[in-house]
């Protein structure tokens, strides 16, 4: 899933590639945008579909394809919040992860759930900043692209991000 | 949380400790104060949500059928993929709208344009005089292609005149002004034919059998052929109520073409009334010292009586010439006609040649130049706009989107 497509492939070969390479990525970041798996699904398809119906338009001058196909997943993403908030449905929560430490209690799995409580306490841009760089994959430049912040910028936003990670994982349950 | 920073040592170091903790620590690139760092950045990867093979697999099919009968699903579901979005749409409206005006615009200077540039390029001109300009102002018609004299509306009919005329006879004395309708108006017109060298006594001969079918009257004409074809003059007098008609068929002549037209109208209302005040104070002074005669009985008297009446009788001729002088200038127009000879290619003659052509072509070219540069110049402020709103519709897009994502 990490293939890069090359400039000579023709558009659709071009999409093909890229769709191979970033089918899971742009769902794990979709899904955690959203926080809901059938919205996540939904969504993520939409994005692929609109990247092959835009596929021709991409410029390359402009940025790399997947910080290009990442931009049309954000903004299919955030279209789905905004019908979320319009008709006032909840996100779906994600599941009890109290039941896999009992199930479970080893240190790994003690681990997990202590970053999954942290990435609770996050903001909505902080959680898709750690989307972006952990579950995306994208370099802090594609990130950039994506969120339309200089570079520093966000570098800058990831590192508060973390800090703030740290802080949560290490504060008191 | 966009503002541009710079960031600190410690940050940047961080931030590649978690890089390198995402490629895999290559050769141990991580410091050890950034191991739990790192930790957490795998931590942060295992976490990633992974699609169920079930969606997984529908998603490959559907790609492989290139997203086959995607925009029923979509219309079902949302905004079609396909479709633009309301943002690309939103400066398109008004560039549609430039588009369709600039285009009726354009259209209108076209046909105008085609309009005041006819092949015949004869040169009209119109003239009022008096009070009476609004009724001749319909004389100032555009010429047609071929510079038609037919282009006019016909005036108001002489003939309207007569019942003024008939009651002025009788022994109303106090005349009131004519209703504008019927105001005494005297046209004339000056026509310049152009005809090949060889045609100039044919249109001449032409011009005589127009003024007698029409009942006019040469009153002075003008002959003169020579090698180079020469000159015929006339001053002619036709019918007002035919006026129009002779000269249609004066300009529809063969072989002739108006070079020139001026059309003169003059308001002689204000004279006709005034004779016909004088004229009926004359007649009423005569009647008056004809029952003096009747009822006096000396001869000294009768005598006196006899010399005031003379005069009386002198000056009601004269008036009445008056009027009917006025009368013939209202009824009868006149026209001063002049018919002089062309060349071949200043497109005297009504045939179609190549010189001619050409100068049609390029008309056209001057005509398609103007209408590209008045649609232009409509296109250019609604292209403007467009670029101005696209940004900002953009923009605001962008903002409403992003929102969404502080009340996630």
């Amino acid at each position: 899933m990490t293939a890069t497509p090359t400039a000579v492939d023709t558009s659709w070969e071009r999409f093909e590639a890229l769709y191979r390479a970033s089918r899971d990525d742009v769902y794990a970041y979709v899904a955690t945008l959203l926080r809901d798996a059938a919205a996540a699904e939904d969504v993520t398809a939409l994005a692929f579909e609109r990247a092959y119906r835009r596929r021709r338009s991409f410029d390359r001058a402009r940025g790399d394809e997947r910080a290009w196909l990442f931009g049309i997943a954000r903004n299919a993403a955030l279209d789905e919040l905004r019908r979320r908030r319009r008709h006032a449905t909840l996100a779906a929560d994600p599941a009890d992860e109290r039941a896999d430490v009992a199930a479970d209690a080893t240190d790994a799995a003690l681990a997990r759930t202590t970053v999954r409580a942290a990435l609770r306490t996050l903001e909505p841009r902080e959680r898709e900043l750690v989307a972006l760089k952990f579950h995306a994959g994208l370099s802090n430049a594609e990130i950039a692209k994506v969120i339309g912040v200089s570079e520093s910028n966000a570098g800058t936003l990831l590192h508060r991000t973390m800090t703030k990670l740290r802080k949560a994982c290490h504060a008191p349950s | 949380m966009r503002r541009r920073e710079q960031l600190d040592p410690v940050a940047a170091r961080e931030l590649a400790a978690i890089d390198a903790a995402l490629a895999g620590n290559p050769e141990g690139a991580i410091a050890a104060e950034d191991a739990e760092l790192a930790q957490l950045a795998t931590l942060l990867v295992a976490e990633a949500p992974r699609p169920s093979e079930s969606f997984a697999a529908a998603l490959d099919a559907r790609v492989a059928r290139r997203f086959e009968g995607a925009a029923a699903r979509g219309a079902a579901r949302g905004p079609a993929p396909a479709r633009p979005s309301r943002v690309r749409r939103i400066p398109l409206v008004p560039a549609f709208a430039g588009v369709a005006l600039a285009a009726a615009l354009a259209l209108l200077f076209a046909f105008n344009a085609i309009d005041r540039g006819g092949s015949g390029g004869g040169e009209m001109t119109s003239s009022a005089g008096g009070a009476a300009a609004q009724a001749p102002a319909r004389d100032s018609a555009s010429g047609g292609d071929s510079g038609a004299l037919m282009s006019e509306t016909p005036p108001a009919a002489p003939e309207s005149a007569a019942p003024d005329r008939a009651a002025g006879s009788g022994a109303t004395s106090n005349a009131a002004p004519a209703p504008a309708t019927a105001r005494k108006v005297e046209r004339s017109s000056t026509v310049e034919l152009g005809a090949p060298a060889d045609e100039v006594d044919d249109v001449a001969q032409g011009v005589l059998g127009v003024v007698d079918r029409n009942g006019g009257i040469v009153d002075e004409s003008t002959v003169a052929t020579r090698a180079d074809g020469g000159e015929a003059s006339f001053r002619l007098r036709i019918p007002a109520a035919r006026l129009q008609r002779a000269l249609g068929q004066l300009s529809d002549l063969p072989h002739a073409r108006v070079l020139s037209r001026t059309d003169d109208t003059l308001d002689v209302n204000q004279a006709y009334v005034s004779v016909r005040r004088k004229l009926d104070g004359a007649e009423a002074e005569r009647a008056g010292l004809l029952r003096a005669l009747e009822r006096t009985v000396d001869d000294a008297e009768r005598d006196r009586l006899k010399v005031r009446l003379e005069i009386a009788e002198q000056r009601i001729a004269t008036l009445q010439r008056a009027q009917r002088a006025l009368d013939r200038r209202v009824d009868y127009s006149r026209v001063d006609l002049t018919v002089r000879a062309v060349a071949a290619d200043d497109g005297g003659g009504a045939g179609f040649t190549p010189g001619s052509a050409l100068g049609d072509a390029g008309r056209v070219l001057a005509v398609t130049a103007g209408v590209i540069v008045i649609a232009a110049a409509a296109l250019v402020p609604v292209a403007l706009l467009a670029l101005l709103a696209w940004p900002l519709a953009r923009a605001a897009r962008r903002r409403r989107r992003e929102q969404a994502l502080d009340g996630a």
